[in-house]
């Protein structure tokens, strides 16, 4: 009986046993098969999900890409993004802006992962190597020197895809790239296309009417801005009346009314802040008058020489100087360079014995100059008709202080003065185009001289010196004034006096493509 | 009687000539003179009802006139001039300049009376230097009606100004304003 117990016990032992062991068998050779194919994640780790549930069915991140016009549309290619310009459809005309996500330094992009639910990601901007490098005081100075340098964390709506907007921004400058990279949890990354950083800016050229010569292109104006990601998108011209001058402060106010009527009613408003208009003009000479020369110990009376009087004083602007000056002739219509004219003979009495010398007895002299006849810096006086004295002749005229090549209007106002005409002679194309980009260059904020808004001081800039304003040194030594002397050797656009050159020099480049233009330009 | 009465009215007019009334006769005709001041059109060189007179060809110097007071709340600072000067001495001249001084204090203001034109020149065309003895006895003159607030900003405060100009070699007579409210 005990035996029988005993052997009954026995065999359920070996049962559990050979029972445990095969239990055991078929546990390790499923384990061993799980390790083989799922080796990098060993089934030991008890928080990773079950690797039966199979790879195909796991949410991942599949694109991250800029939109391109709608929610459900991605950027094919590198997109030109024109970052100066708000949001807004009114920039987009389908060839050079072609959709409203081509505007703004906040472009959209779309996130999709392999299936629908709510599935965290990262994302973040890679800058190219080559993008304008701003420094720190720059970025102090203007947030917009900067980009979205961050990180960030989201998670896709409850279909898989979530679409991010306004929290990434891009630098102000042009030619910067920039592409998105995205990681999801499970450790898949992805990369957008590129985008590429312009800026936009509207040209609305004023032409006056019966002008001798006009720019008939502005090629070089834009080719040079395009350089830079600036383009400058020209709109239908426009005409106002002929003023053949734009000297002193009320011609210019009547330049602009008239300019400013032409421009109200042209499309040009509609696409401000970012319109600038060239008002095309004849001259921009600025007249010093009632200026009085007077020659003592001049002898006068029949048989006498004529008494050539030299036409030279001091220029308006500081550093001009003592210089030769033009008479003012031929400039407005029915104003003369002649204002009077005297003789005061020696121990004579100042306004008693004054003889006047009537305009016919003085005559204007031309220079040597080859250019034309006008350019007249000597009066010679005929004094046969006079009494037989020895004294001074006193010849009070207008001058010719200065003329200039452009104009900006300043204080944040959106047009720029090109004359067509300086000096009596026509300007071509190419100078007209010259001071376009000079003008425009001052209106974009050159030369940058690291105040307000603008990038840190260019090498070269200067201030004054003879100009007036931020100007720009380069392929010159600095010196007190620039107004006199040889200023051969200026290789940049951005010098105070037109130089020929019609490019940004090596120093100034950097600093137009960095400019900030988003906040453009008021009507002026 | 009439006789008596003449001479006591005459009495009395002398008396008040020689102390109080002569000052507010003078008072009287300034502010009439001041009132033209800020007819003048000024930043001009023209010669207006304020220029001083041009004493002649042979003169040389710089002469101006300014109203006797101008309000604090004028944009309006009048000072017109003439000058006269050797051109060889304005050569080297820096522009011509406005000195402001408050008689009080003796503190001194100054600003340079120049066009602030940023605008880039069409150079000049280039020409043959003429014969020096052209410029032998050579004068530069001219009028000038300048706004002074345009050249100097004189604290926001009543105050008596002494003020002159420079220029070349010469300093001009010294006129006395009083800034009133």
């Amino acid at each position: 009986m005990l035996f029988g117990v005993i052997a009954a016990i026995a065999v359920i032992v070996v049962a559990v046993v050979v029972v445990a062991k095969v239990l055991y068998d078929s546990l390790a050779e499923s384990k061993k098969d799980a390790c083989e194919n799922f080796s990098d994640k060993p089934v030991d780790e008890p928080v990773e999900p079950c690797p039966l549930a199979g790879k195909d069915e796991d949410p991942f991140i599949v694109v991250v890409e800029y939109l391109d016009g709608t929610d459900d549309l991605e950027l094919g290619s590198t997109g030109k993004q024109f970052v100066n310009v708000t949001r807004d459809a009114k920039w987009v005309d389908g060839s050079t802006v072609k959709n409203i996500d081509r505007t703004s330094h906040k472009p959209r992009f779309k996130v999709r992962f392999n299936k629908p639910g709510c599935h965290p990601f990262k994302v973040k901007f890679v800058p190219d190597g080559s993008n304008n490098a701003y420094t720190g005081t720059e970025i102090g100075r203007n947030e917009k020197f900067d980009y979205q340098k961050d990180e960030k964390s989201y998670s896709t709506d409850g279909d898989g895809t979530k679409v991010v907007e306004n929290d990434f921004f891009v630098a102000a400058a042009g030619k910067d790239k920039y592409k998105l990279e995205a990681k999801d949890d499970y450790g898949h990354t992805v990369s957008s296309k590129e985008i590429e950083t312009h800026r936009l800016i509207y040209c609305q050229e004023i032409k006056m009417k019966d002008l001798s010569t006009i720019a008939t292109s502005l090629s070089t104006l834009k080719s040079e801005y395009a350089k830079h990601n600036i383009t400058l998108h020209a709109l239908s011209n426009l005409e106002i009346d002929h003023l053949p001058n734009i000297g002193s402060d009320s011609e210019y106010t009547a330049l602009k009314n008239s300019a400013r009527t032409a421009y109200n009613g042209s499309t040009a408003p509609s696409k401000e802040p970012y319109v600038i208009a060239v008002l095309y003009t004849d001259h921009l000479a600025v007249k010093n008058s009632n200026k009085q020369l007077s020659k003592s110990a001049v002898q006068v009376g029949p048989g006498k020489p004529v008494v050539r009087i030299p036409i030279r004083g001091v220029g308006l602007r500081a550093g001009d100087g003592m210089d030769d000056r033009a008479l003012w002739q031929d400039i407005i219509p029915d104003e003369s360079w002649f204002v009077s004219a005297k003789f005061l003979k020696n121990g004579g009495v100042a306004g008693t014995d004054d003889i006047v010398i009537a305009e016919a007895k003085c005559s204007a002299v031309s220079g040597s100059w080859a250019g034309n006849n006008k350019y007249c810096d000597l009066v010679d006086i005929d004094v046969t008709g006079l009494p037989v004295h020895t004294g001074t002749i006193t010849l009070v005229v207008n001058w010719v202080d200065r003329m200039r090549a452009g104009l900006a209007s300043g204080s944040g106002s959106n047009s720029v003065t090109i004359c067509t005409r300086a000096w009596w002679q026509n300007k071509n194309t190419a100078s007209q185009n010259e001071v376009m980009v000079h003008e425009i260059g001052h209106m974009v904020g050159m030369v940058a001289d690291g105040t307000g808004n603008k990038p840190d001081k260019t090498a070269k800039q200067y201030t004054d010196r003879g100009h007036v304003g931020s100007h720009c040194h380069s392929g010159l030594a600095l010196r007190a004034s620039f107004s006199s002397g040889s200023n051969s050797g200026s290789d940049c656009v951005m010098f105070g006096s037109t130089n020929g050159k019609s490019a940004f020099c090596s120093d100034c480049e950097p600093a137009v493509k960095k400019v900030d233009v988003s906040s453009g330009w008021s009507r002026f | 009687m009439l006789n008596s009465r003449l001479i006591l009215l005459l009495c009395l007019l002398s008396i008040i000539g020689g102390c109080d009334a002569a000052p507010l006769l003078r008072v009287e005709n300034m502010k009439s003179e001041d009132k033209v001041f800020f007819e003048v059109m000024l930043n001009t060189t023209e010669q207006t009802a304020c220029s001083p007179i041009d004493p002649g060809a042979n003169w040389r110097g710089i002469l101006i006139k300014a109203p006797t007071q101008v309000s604090l709340s004028s944009e309006a600072f009048p000072l017109c001039g003439f000058f006269n000067l050797d051109m060889l001495a304005l050569e080297n001249s820096k522009p011509m300049s406005i000195v402001a001084i408050v008689k009080d204090t003796e503190q001194g203001y100054q600003g340079f009376i120049e066009d602030k034109d940023p605008s880039p020149d069409s150079p000049k065309p280039d020409m043959p230097a003429k014969d020096p003895s052209l410029y032998e006895g050579m004068a530069l003159g001219g009028y000038f009606n300048s706004n002074l607030q345009k050249y100097i900003k004189l604290p926001e405060q009543t105050a008596i100004y002494q003020i002159y100009i420079k220029y070349g070699d010469q300093q001009s007579n010294t006129v006395t304003v009083q800034v009133v409210k």
